[in-house]
């Protein structure tokens, strides 16, 4: 059999051949018996073989392989809808945001230095939001951000202004804008998420020479990181951690001892999700009496959240994307 | 180029750009024919599994290279098959020491239960009979239904190549799986 045979019996048995050429083609076979066993051979194995079932991945397979990718190129979960938080459900997603040293010492530094500033001496920056609950007054120490020296030198770090690495605001019309804008007096600088639903307002109050830049701007945009922003936004997080009250280090009105604030920092740490690169403490305050700490969290694909965690019920409380 | 030809370009074009969807739409449109060249290749879920996970981290890795001249399945399927030819070789690199019983002609009863039932063991063992470029081939060709000439794009071989090894392994498959008699004129099937 020569090279043409061979290519005839190819073409027949694919069906490639058709009008004349088909039937030169099948009265060559036809001709000889050798031709027509070997056709015969070609189109049974190629007929079996078509007619074999398609491999098809199993759904744990596909959940395997979907895992698998993602985990290799720092890619997020498509974003789903925001589930209305159930009481006293778990969200596990932040145990990584405290998974770091800092945040231990950001905790402890709040409690021993208590709300750093005021609003009475300080700039006040409002930044209006759609994705705040309530209204929070955080008070920011520019220069410690609530941390203590003696944390700050545990941390081997040296007591870096916040803006220092984090992400650049959008622009001048962000909040440090705003604020420099605005001297001593209240500036309100509501960003673009903000112009439809203002009903939500998060106050910074900010010393005159600093910490201005690290006020995030909240972002409209959908964040790259879905699955950790569907996360954030599961507040569910609801255990009411059982508060000891410390006279010393009452903080507003609530007070939270160290030994729940280290409960706390112990309860969250372990787990680090891939791509979370840093955590950076923004300001602390209060909100609806309860201390809490503000957060910025950098991803590797450079996207930036901020995270409100009331230090009371160990729970976040507010989650919003900031742009750089 | 076709719809999905079309598809699968904006696609890639999405993803560089970072949309996150758009890896999710190609990955779940391509996964299973990657998985079943694989397994077909590799004989084995697991192997398969991995390969097809490599496959896809080459093609998004490479992304940005990719030329949309040919068609984007054409490439993913020359980096399914030389990414299921790495694996084969790294199979044999850990046979150094083999087993005894590894010289033994495949046995479809050892095959694990799933695989009995999806892989058809008939197929699956006269196709462990062909050399990794002959089945490949045959793969492409009859199980995936390309044409020769898509399989000579995707396994970069002339389409000459491509003929002979199609036409050979049919013959090889045919004695093993014992339904069809080769021509009388080549007892062996080989030519």
């Amino acid at each position: 059999m020569n090279e043409n045979d061979r290519d005839l019996i190819l073409d027949l048995t694919e069906g490639r051949l058709s009008g004349p050429e088909a039937e030169a083609a099948e009265a060559r076979i036809a001709a000889s018996p050798t031709l027509r066993a070997e056709l015969a051979t070609q189109q049974g194995v190629h007929a079996t073989l078509a007619a074999a079932e398609p491999m098809r991945m199993t759904v744990d397979e596909q959940a395997s392989l979907s895992a698998g990718l993602r985990a290799q190129l720092n890619i997020a979960e498509a974003p789903t809808p925001a589930p209305v938080p159930l009481p006293g459900k778990r969200s596990r997603w932040w145990i990584p945001v405290f998974g770091l040293a800092t945040v231990a010492a950001v905790l402890v530094g709040f409690v021993a230095l208590g709300p750093l500033g005021s609003s009475d001496d300080a700039d006040t920056l409002e930044v209006a939001t759609d994705l705040v609950a309530e209204e929070t007054t955080i008070a920011e120490n520019g220069s410690t951000l609530g941390r203590s020296q003696d944390d700050l030198e545990a941390e081997g770090g040296s007591s870096e202004q916040p803006d220092s690495g984090t992400p650049p605001t959008e622009g001048a019309e962000g909040p440090a804008a705003a604020a420099e804008e605005g001297g001593d007096s209240a500036a309100t600088a509501p960003t673009e998420a903000s112009s439809d639903a203002v009903d939500e307002t998060i106050t910074y109050a900010m010393d005159d020479d600093g910490g201005e830049a690290s006020v995030p701007n909240v972002a409209d945009a959908v964040p790259p990181a879905p699955e950790l922003y569907a996360s954030l936004q599961r507040t569910g997080f609801s255990t009411q951690a059982a508060s000891e009250e410390l006279e010393d280090d009452s903080v507003g009105n609530e007070t939270v001892s160290r030994e729940d604030l280290e409960a706390c920092e112990a309860q969250l740490s372990g787990m680090a999700p891939p791509d979370l690169v840093r955590v950076e403490p923004l300001a602390t305050g209060t909100r609806g009496g309860n201390p809490v700490v503000v957060l910025l969290l950098e991803f590797v694909d450079s996207q930036y959240f901020t995270v409100t965690v009331d230090l009371t019920v160990c729970d976040i409380v507010d989650v919003a994307p900031a742009t750089p | 180029m076709t719809d999905r030809a079309d598809e699968d370009v904006q696609l890639i074009n999405r993803y560089l750009q970072g949309d996150v969807s758009a890896f999710d739409d190609l990955v779940r449109a391509h996964e299973n024919r990657v998985f079943g060249i694989s397994l077909r290749m590799l004989k084995n879920r697991d192997a398969a599994l991995d390969a097809t996970q490599d496959t896809f981290l080459t093609v998004f890795r490479k992304a940005d290279r990719y030329k949309a001249q040919a068609a984007f399945s054409t490439w993913l399927y020359r980096v399914t098959v030389n990414t299921c030819y790495d694996h084969l070789r790294r199979q044999k690199r850990k046979r150094t020491h083999p087993l005894p019983e590894s010289h033994d002609p495949p046995d479809p009863d050892a095959a694990s239960a799933i695989e009995a039932v999806e892989v058809r063991p008939d197929i699956d063992a006269a196709l462990s009979t062909l050399t990794p470029e002959f089945r490949a081939a045959v793969v492409l060709v009859d199980l995936e239904g390309l044409s020769l000439e898509q399989a000579s794009d995707s396994l970069e071989v002339p389409i000459g190549t491509v003929k002979s090894r199609v036409f050979r392994a049919r013959r090889q498959l045919a004695r093993e799986l014992g339904n069809f008699a080769p021509p009388r004129d080549h007892p062996n099937g080989d030519q």
